[in-house]
């Protein structure tokens, strides 16, 4: 396995692209053509770093932008990509009232991208701090790890009996990369989001 | 604890579990190698 830290905001990582990195890929591309800062949160994140489970949806934050460059980019790419729960017209407004909107491919419904404007603190943060992640030619920008492993044990918080994908996606995360990160920057993640008690469970050696 | 919940809490267990072996898998062999393991569940359900 070969994951390179090249410095604070860029990792190398190798991989085979696999139809989901394709699908990620093709779409953010897209984006950042029109020049929309974006980061990728959540489930996705686990899953580009060899995580064996799939997802519906790829959450994405994306910066403040108005209204007409959400229309020019919902008209550029229908021919390939639909909007599922509202009309390309009345995306901004959800986006606006921080409700997200859906994109998949056309005629399709699954998987597709959950696309929110970035406006809680954590967001914020998420998408000023992205990391690059570069596979081969390809790149996608992530959630800073640190706070994604923090995010994800905050969300599952509250399913303590049955089964807890998001601290299995935290502990994925934690002990694959737990040799390269900051770990005061992490506890510092969990205490804000009052989850230390959980934490301490799960990332036993973080604590020792 | 009910037997119900001894199983379930025994299966999260498990997952943890596998999680480790995943893990060490994924260091111990080359990014070809685990990749192909991703990528057949991944790819049986995203065309």
């Amino acid at each position: 396995m070969e994951i390179k830290f090249i410095d604070k905001h860029n990792i190398r990582l190798d991989k085979e692209l696999n139809n989901l990195d394709r699908f990620v890929i093709d779409f953010t591309n897209l984006l950042e053509r029109h020049k929309i800062n974006y980061v990728i949160v959540s489930g996705y994140v686990p899953i580009l770093f060899g995580r064996t489970r799939a997802t519906e949806d790829i959450d994405v934050f994306i910066e403040r932008i108005n209204e007409s460059k959400i229309e020019n980019f919902l008209k550029t790419v229908e021919g390939k990509y639909q909007v599922l729960n509202t009309s390309s017209d009345k995306a901004f407004q959800m986006l606006k009232e921080d409700v997200a909107i859906r994109i998949s491919r056309k005629n399709e419904i699954l998987p597709n991208f959950e696309i929110k404007f970035a406006k809680t603190k954590f967001g914020e943060y998420a998408l000023k701090n992205r990391l690059k992640i570069v596979i081969g030619d390809e790149h996608v920008f992530i959630s800073p790890i640190e706070l994604q492993i923090a995010f994800k044990i905050y969300l599952g918080k509250g399913d303590i009996s049955g089964r807890n994908k998001d601290v299995e996606d935290a502990y994925h995360i934690y002990k694959l990369l737990r040799e390269k990160l900051n770990k005061d920057e992490l506890k510092k993640f969990i205490k804000e989001l009052e989850v230390e008690h959980i934490a301490r469970k799960i990332l036993v050696d973080l604590y020792e | 604890m009910n037997e119900l919940e001894k199983t379930m809490k025994r299966n999260n267990e498990d997952r943890m579990v596998f999680i480790d072996f995943w893990i060490d898998f994924m260091r111990n062999n080359s990014n070809e190698i685990w990749s192909i393991e991703q990528n057949r569940l991944i790819n049986s359900l995203v065309k």
